[in-house]
């Protein structure tokens, strides 16, 4: 049976999923995907790797659904949010010596040309800061570099991210403020290079 | 405010994170300090720099593929789960082991029955008891039927009380070696009453189709649960296995 969408709240939806309904269960995929895709990719900026953590983040949200209470103070996405952080923090984890590697050529082409771009040095000035980004943000510890892309890039507050890490806003608040120094550090030449050259031009 | 304070706090400010007062406080001490006004000047430099990376919108997924990698995989482990869950909840006496075990009992005892009174000797005939021996091959057989109703009572009675909504997802779930083992016994039973008990044949043959059902049925399918729920309410089969045994 098609349950209707619009008939029927995420509570009620959860509720049929743990009910064992694979219908409700896609109807919650549809509503999240793009929420964990866009996490899992803010955070290994590789397609491949965001499939596969979206993948396990539904997988593993599938068989502790049952875990799952249904109250007033539960949110279905929130928790299915934490799952995707967490899923994200392992596979970067268990893929650092991958992630080594360098980026492909078509991951890397995607990040330097974002929609409306008709400059070719835009395009390459945005490639530099995302290949720099990248580098510091590998020397980031992963709780620090998932600080950070949830504060600046998914543009969360300190409370929800406290939430969602489960740890106090005042370590939120020491982790962010450690990852932005080491950016600012790295960036520090960067932007000096950047001045000169705008400069020359 | 010391300097080091204000260079936590500008980083807050950046993201939104400071309210008004705080943020007066670093503004003031910016204006009168210029490591930190040089510091306010590069921090907000890099934060420029790292928005030009926020428009960046993570790809389109391949949706469908990704979807059938998760179902595939949640199907094929909650069938699994479903099965231990089932075996695990269910009383000890429906259990495989006990059902098994019992089930071969029974046509140990059949079969011993069948031929003890068809192929022993005079000499051991005389071993049997007065009183058995008085009731005869029909005796022998009446027992036999009573333990094989016995045994399969506990089962029908489960399919008879299914219900889907009250009983969720669990499904009831049993080693088809075990049905396949009270299917002949059940074939062994009916070829001896062929003949003689029309009544006892009757419940057999109803009983080897609900059998065949449960055989044939996949796991998890709950319609097909109802089918044989509906199966024995039809043919009263827990009704005439009670009127058989008291007669």
């Amino acid at each position: 049976m098609l349950y209707d969408k619009r008939q029927m709240d995420e509570t009620a939806l959860v509720q049929r999923a743990q009910e064992g309904s694979p219908d409700a269960f896609k109807l919650l995929f549809e509503d999240n995907k793009r929420r964990i895709m866009s996490l899992a990719y803010q955070y290994t900026k590789n397609i491949e790797d965001s499939e596969d953590i979206m993948q396990d983040t539904f997988i593993k949200a599938y068989h502790s659904l049952e875990r799952f209470k249904i109250g007033a103070d539960t949110n279905f996405s929130v928790w299915l949010y934490r799952i995707g952080i967490n899923c994200s923090i392992d596979h970067l984890r268990k893929n650092k010596k991958q992630k080594d590697k360098i980026m492909p050529k078509d991951d890397m082409d995607r990040l330097s040309a974002p929609p409306n771009t008709s400059n070719p040095d835009d395009a390459h000035h945005r490639r530099e800061v995302r290949e720099k980004l990248e580098q510091v943000l590998d020397t980031l510890t992963q709780r620090q570099r998932m600080i950070f892309i949830l504060k600046h890039y998914q543009e969360l507050s300190i409370k929800e991210i406290a939430e969602y890490m489960d740890c106090s806003e005042g370590s939120v608040k020491k982790q962010l403020f450690r990852a932005v120094s080491v950016l600012k550090k790295r960036f520090k030449c960067f932007l000096s290079e950047n001045r000169y050259e705008m400069q020359k031009v | 405010m010391k300097c080091k304070k204000c260079k936590e706090d500008m980083v807050l400010f950046l993201y939104g994170e400071l309210a008004d007062k705080d943020k007066s406080e670093v503004m003031a001490h910016i204006e009168k300090c210029p490591d930190c006004a040089a510091e306010w000047a590069h921090t907000k430099g890099v934060f420029a720099l790292l928005d030009e990376t926020k428009e960046e919108r993570a790809p389109e997924a391949d949706w469908e593929r990704c979807w059938r990698v998760i179902q595939a995989d949640t199907l094929e482990k909650s069938r699994g789960e479903k099965r231990q869950r089932a075996n695990d909840e269910r009383p000890l006496f429906m259990r495989p082991g006990w059902v098994y075990a019992a089930a071969s009992v029974v046509v140990i005892f059949v079969l011993g029955v069948f031929i003890g009174r068809f192929w022993t000797t005079t000499d051991t005939q005389t071993a049997v008891s007065p009183g058995m021996q008085a009731a005869g091959p029909s005796g022998y057989i009446k027992q036999s039927l009573e333990d094989h109703f016995e045994t399969l009572k506990p089962l029908l009675v489960s399919y008879a009380n299914y219900s889907a909504e009250e009983n969720g997802r669990e499904t009831i779930t049993l080693d088809r070696k075990i049905i396949k083992s009270l299917l002949i016994q059940n074939y062994l039973l009916k070829k001896l009453v062929v003949d003689t008990n029309p009544q006892a044949k009757e419940i057999l043959e109803d009983l080897d189709l609900v059998l065949r059902e449960i055989e044939n049925m996949p796991s998890d399918d709950k319609w097909a649960h109802s089918q044989v729920k509906e199966l024995i309410h039809e043919r009263d089969i827990l009704f005439k296995m009670d009127i058989l045994t008291t007669l």
